[in-house]
């Protein structure tokens, strides 16, 4: 040892000399005891003793255990929604107008699709054929608007796309058919039309939007289902046709059930059939 | 006659019970109790949490005695596994910021405990007592590192090397360590140290 810690030494004899006096604590008399029933109890800490690092790994396996089932149930969720989603475009696809009752009924179409986007839902919900749908599609009703913003960009190309193979469409549905009961009706059909149809019975409108339904959708085909901008812009025309002259009617429609709505559909539907043996001849 | 276990080293003990002799186990626990309890009861000051510690040691060499290598001394390896229990069990409580209330117990059966000791006449039990206070609250107030050392070495009068075996620290670092700790509780203690 050298001088110098020799001299330390030295110096702390006192301090040492104090801890050496401090008495042993010794272990309690039932230590061993205590011992032992730990031991046999599988030897685990208590709480206080292990702190948090124990504590934390009993939790680990269940945390993370839970976590992965959230993730795969919102995964689950997801996907399924996905689906929900991309079935609705046909909904508004077939309960499109026909060009002429959009001319009559909707006079301004192009002006209320640029609405804002919360607005643009609202009548698309109140239309009972279309929501009586969609009540079935509920997550989808919410999907639609964020895409319409995304391809807010391209409506002006979209609505030509619309607008283009409706008037094509017009054209042969407009001349007579050759029944005479159907001819009778769509002779005066340029002239009468503009007056006749706000006047049309919801019933009528019903069968007419069936109509739509049953037709080649060529030009519905060029809208690209995925975008929400189509749905939007298809819908708005049927609660500008159930906000025509006839309020009372629309507004008893609007207020039916979805459920009604599809049964006067569907009790609609073999009647409009008929008109399908025309189309060979378009 | 003596007993033969008596006799046995720890190594020997420890030994045995790798190959199953749980006696050889509790010979070891009676042999190292008293001393690894006095040992904790410095470090952290609170008996009841020593007792956690040093039975939860015993417990690690229950169930892991054979990761035990006879390279390095029984003594060495159970203070080890005690040392770094008691650091963990420290930090736990640095990092809660609180005192358990097992301290304020633990001072209380210390004073019981204390007061039993008879090498001092009744008259001077209570100044004793405060004095032992006072120590222990020096040891606290010095820093984990200084503390580790100076109690290993003055109170458990454990050799250098030893000490360097369980800390890990080189013997340069051990005795620069035991020379601030002391000195610093020289200062702390310089009421009792001029007595």
């Amino acid at each position: 040892m050298s001088d110098l810690t020799q001299q330390e030494h030295e110096e702390h004899r006192p301090v040492r000399r104090l801890l050496k006096e401090l008495p042993k604590v010794e272990a309690s008399p039932d230590f061993e005891q205590r011992l032992q029933r730990r031991i046999r109890e599988g030897g685990s800490l208590p709480a206080s003793a292990s702190g948090g690092a124990e504590r934390a790994r009993g939790f680990t396996i269940p945390v993370f255990a839970y976590s992965l089932l959230t993730v795969l149930l919102v995964g689950l969720i997801s996907y399924y929604s996905f689906f929900r989603t991309a079935e609705t475009p046909v909904v508004p696809k077939a309960v499109r107008p026909a060009p002429a009752e959009r001319r009559s009924v909707a006079p301004a179409p192009t002006a209320l699709p640029t609405e804002g986007e919360g607005e643009s839902i609202q009548p698309r919900d109140a239309a009972p054929p279309v929501g009586g749908n969609r009540a079935r599609h509920g997550p989808s009703a919410a999907a639609p608007p964020k895409e319409t913003a995304r391809s807010a960009p391209k409506r002006q190309p979209v609505e030509e796309l619309r607008e283009e193979p409706l008037r094509q469409e017009a054209a042969p549905v407009v001349p007579p058919a050759p029944e005479p009961t159907v001819k009778a009706a769509d002779e005066a059909e340029p002239q009468a039309e503009p007056r006749a149809e706000p006047q049309a019975e919801p019933q009528d409108l019903l069968r007419q939007k069936m109509e739509e339904l049953i037709r080649p959708e060529s030009a519905q085909k060029s809208i690209p289902l995925q975008s929400g901008k189509a749905l939007k812009e298809v819908a708005l025309p049927q609660g500008l046709i159930f906000s025509a002259p006839e309020a009372a009617d629309s507004a008893a429609v609007r207020d039916s059930s979805a459920a009604d709505s599809v049964r006067q559909v569907k009790s609609a539907a073999p009647r409009i059939r008929k008109p399908k043996p025309r189309r060979p001849g378009e | 006659m003596a007993d033969p276990t008596l006799r046995q080293s720890d190594e020997e003990l420890i030994a045995a019970y790798q190959a199953g002799d749980t006696a050889a186990f509790n010979l070891l626990v009676g042999r190292y109790k008293h001393p690894l309890m006095n040992f904790v009861y410095r470090y952290l000051g609170d008996y009841d949490q020593a007792d956690d510690i040093v039975q939860e040691t015993f417990i690690r060499l229950y169930q892991k005695a054979g990761s035990y290598r006879p390279v390095a001394k029984f003594s060495t390896w159970i203070y080890t596994i005690a040392t770094n229990l008691a650091k963990t069990q420290l930090r736990n409580r640095a990092r809660r910021g609180v005192f358990s209330l097992n301290r304020t117990r633990g001072e209380e059966g210390e004073r019981e405990r204390e007061i039993r000791d008879e090498r001092y006449p009744a008259d001077r039990l209570a100044e004793r007592t405060m004095q032992q206070e006072i120590i222990q609250r020096a040891l606290a107030a010095l820093p984990e590192q200084y503390r580790e050392a100076v109690i290993l070495s003055d109170i458990q009068e454990l050799s250098y090397e030893e000490i360097c075996a369980i800390t890990g620290m080189n013997m340069g670092t051990l005795k620069s360590r035991l020379n601030r700790g002391r000195s610093q509780l020289q200062v702390l203690l310089k009421d009792l140290v001029h007595e």
